[in-house]
């Protein structure tokens, strides 16, 4: 059995490199840190050639979780090949973890990926001269148009075995490395030099390694950094970078003058310190134009809720009356009927009826990651996200959100800071998920006349959110701390790929059906033989005297502050929500007609109920996912977190928007308002005990 | 109970009985509803959190 890691610069293109190898289909993005944790594969024609596709990594010293993933299987799984990926257009940089890895004394093939957009540069790079100097096999390639692909393959297979070379340092850096060696062992097959050099740059993992060799090896590192008047890690930055430089000014052509390129130009205007926030707001607001709508009025340019329409029309005719005439025929009971047709088909089919919507937001929003425009909107996010506490590496997690929040949670690895990664695990879940869309659509369509602004409004409830905790949180230990520097490397623009588009929107709209076919369809009986029965076991044909009445209305006091306390069922809306947010729908459409709630509730209170549900509690998947990251007491702090904030605001929300409709106000409405803009403004005004810490920020972000 | 009830009856059973599998199949394997990677990141989720190694 053969290993083949592929390791390479976040965003250098090593899942497609993977997809195509090992034939499989793992998401990829056009912005750094879509993978954060390692994937394997066969390779294609090769059953015993095993591939594993690594979170991308600057360098082999980590700083965040899904790094650490790389060095750990790079330096204690010692695969047979590494194949590194190495983008062309930035070749210095990249090449920097290159010679680490062949520090290691792992065989290493480089892929000169991207060498398209290295050429449109006007860079023209020798892979032959380049592999020479570097000691290794160089094999252009461009993975997105399947080029150099066996290439890579054969050279990587011909290699398995040949250990590569390494660089060579000054003299006094290369006297201190031999030195150390002396004094250590090799691991795991890693050469002694790749673990002198890193406890010459104080590696805190390596030091681990040889905690007790560190008062002997010491005195050579300090006799190093007296002589070179430097500090360890900086000297071997400083030779490594040379020797690159070296290298690449003899395999290297740069013809490219330093000219604006599109990429500049439509960035001068999307990036813009003032523009670039309105404009993601107005291509929010088209996306959303487009998706949400009143199905039974929708023009057919409002794609998702026309089509929605067409579909809810088809569940509900010959579905729904189909089924009904085949049962009554065949002589079932009735109440069995009552299970199948008005419990099974229209309660799931509600929820399917939103899968046209899914499949159209996600197709513009997987045009707009592929395109490369979702990595500018981190950036334009990092200005307004650095004055709140947190960085713009906040906002990926965030991102992968808005598809689930599941991986959401997963890709805060990504964060290297503990404190932001928690608290952005925390807050992942306030941005409107694929589940929570069919809330918002619901009510954009019921109550507020289709209108897309209520979904632009819950995704900006959601960032603010996001923002508040980032005040609120940041005044505790747990979460105080510097935010992480967030270092963007803006891919350049380029036609989002008709394949990764198809794909992308295809997954979103699978989970959605497989979601409603399963937990859904679970939930939908549950609540059917809850609001059929009574608590004598009886069926009952007023749905108020059924079991889920008597619970909704024995607890629905609850939300009367938030203006949907009066009717039992929209309390138990939200608490099936916890389940599966699609799971509200599904118990609209058992316990109101039609799924129609309109009339049942005012406009103000919609505000409410849509804020509560999409800032409390997430699913309890996402729970779990919370659990795995932050643990369980952490888990338990983020459910009481995002509930208690989910209620002040709601009740906020309800009186603002009574006020503004001109609807009265009840007094235990006024009273949770005033006890919770009393916290929030307190909180808010709170002394930061850990503000010292917080003036390291630099005050723009840093572009590559 | 008439055979046409029995048999709506079970089918309705069966059908609970497999989405109760996927479901909690779904939630062992990381509560993974098939939104990334078709579950597979959710093993490795597993296999690879820092929390957890540690």
């Amino acid at each position: 059995m053969t290993t083949i890691a592929l390791v390479g610069n976040p965003n250098s293109g090593k899942t497609t490199l993977f997809n195509k190898l090992t034939g499989s289909s793992q998401r990829v993005g056009n912005w750094p840190g879509v993978t954060v944790e390692k994937k394997t594969g066969k390779l294609k024609k090769h059953e015993d050639v095993h591939i594993v596709d690594l979170p991308g990594i600057y360098s082999l010293t980590p700083y965040s979780p899904e790094e650490v993933v790389t060095r750990d299987f790079l330096s204690e799984e010692t695969p047979d090949m590494v194949i590194n990926i190495v983008d062309a257009s930035n070749l210095e940089r990249n090449l920097y973890l290159t010679t680490q890895i062949m520090e290691m004394g792992v065989p290493v093939t480089i892929a000169l990926n991207m060498m398209d957009i290295a050429k449109n540069r006007g860079i023209d790079i020798d892979a032959g001269k380049l592999g020479k100097e570097l000691g290794c096999k160089v094999v252009p390639t461009c993975a997105l148009k399947n080029e150099g692909i066996d290439e890579v393959v054969k050279a990587a297979l011909d290699s398995v075995g040949e250990r590569p070379s390494h660089l060579r340092f000054s003299d006094e850096t290369e006297k201190c490395i031999s030195e150390i060696e002396k004094h250590i062992e090799a691991r795991n097959n890693v050469s002694t030099r790749w673990y002198a050099i890193k406890l010459i740059e104080s590696d805190s993992l390596a030091q681990t390694v040889f905690e007790n060799k560190i008062e002997e090896i010491a005195p050579y590192i300090q006799d190093l950094e007296k002589t070179l008047n430097d500090s360890g890690e900086a000297i071997i930055a400083d030779e490594r970078y040379n020797a690159i430089a070296k290298i690449v000014g003899a395999a290297k052509t740069d013809k490219g003058e330093c000219k604006t390129t599109l990429t500049d130009k439509i960035d001068k205007y999307l990036t813009n310190k003032w523009l670039g926030l309105p404009i993601f707001a107005g291509i929010l607001f088209v996306v959303y134009f487009f998706t949400v709508g009143n199905p039974e009025e929708a023009q057919w340019y409002n794609f998702g809720a026309y089509l929605t329409g067409m579909l809810n029309d088809f569940i509900g005719g010959p579905v729904y009356e189909g089924a009904v005439e085949w049962l009554t025929n065949a002589n079932v009971d009735p109440v069995l009927i009552g299970l199948i047709c008005d419990g099974i088909i229209s309660g799931v089919g509600a929820v399917l009826g939103f899968v046209p919507q899914i499949l159209i937001l996600f197709l513009f929003l997987s045009i707009l990651e592929d395109c490369g425009y979702m990595a500018r909107v981190c950036f334009v996010m990092d200005r307004i996200f650095r004055r709140f506490n947190l960085s713009g590496k906040s906002f990926i997690p965030l991102l992968v959100g808005t598809g689930c929040s599941i991986p959401g949670i997963m890709a805060t690895r990504t964060i290297e800071n503990d404190c932001d990664r928690k608290l952005t695990a925390m807050t992942t879940s306030f941005i409107p998920c694929s589940a929570k869309l069919p809330i918002i659509s619901a009510f954009a369509a019921y109550i507020f006349g289709g209108s897309p602004l209520i979904a632009v409004f819950s995704y900006f409830l959601g960032i603010f959110c996001v923002l508040l905790s980032g005040i609120i949180l940041k005044k505790w230990r747990t979460f105080a701390g510097e935010p992480s520097v967030f270092i963007m490397e803006l891919p350049p623009y380029h036609a989002p790929k008709v394949w990764n588009v198809i794909k992308t929107t295809l997954d979103r709209g699978w989970a959605f059906i497989k979601k409603a076919g399963t937990l859904i369809l679970l939930a939908t009986v549950v609540i059917w033989l809850l609001s059929n029965f009574n608590w004598s076991l009886q069926f009952t044909e007023d749905i108020n005297d059924s079991m889920l009445a008597s619970i909704g209305n024995a607890i629905c006091s609850i939300f009367v502050p938030l203006g949907f306390g009066d009717d039992w069922r929209f309390m138990v809306a939200t608490i099936t929500g916890l389940v599966a947010k699609e799971a509200v729908i599904d118990t609209f459409a058992l316990l109101f007609e039609d799924g129609n709630f309109a009339g049942f509730i005012t406009s103000a209170a919609a505000l409410a109920f849509i804020t509560f549900n999409l800032i409390c509690a997430p699913c309890f998947a996402a729970i779990g996912a919370m659990k795995r990251e932050l643990g369980a007491k952490g888990a338990g702090f983020a459910v009481l977190y995002q509930c208690l904030l989910a209620y002040s605001l709601g009740s906020i929300v309800y009186t603002i928007a009574s006020v503004a409709y001109g609807d009265p106000i009840n007094a235990a409405n006024i009273i949770v308002t005033a006890i919770s803009a009393i916290i929030l403004v307190y909180v808010l005004a709170m002394k930061d005990p850990f503000k010292i810490i917080h003036r390291g920020i630099p005050a723009e972000p840093e572009v590559i | 109970m008439n055979a046409a009830t029995t048999i709506a009856l079970v089918a309705v059973v069966l059908i609970l009985v497999a989405s109760l599998y996927y479901t909690v199949r779904g939630f062992r394997a990381g509560g993974c509803s098939g939104c990334c990677n078709k579950g597979c990141c959710c093993k490795a989720q597993k296999n690879d959190s820092p929390r957890e190694k540690n």
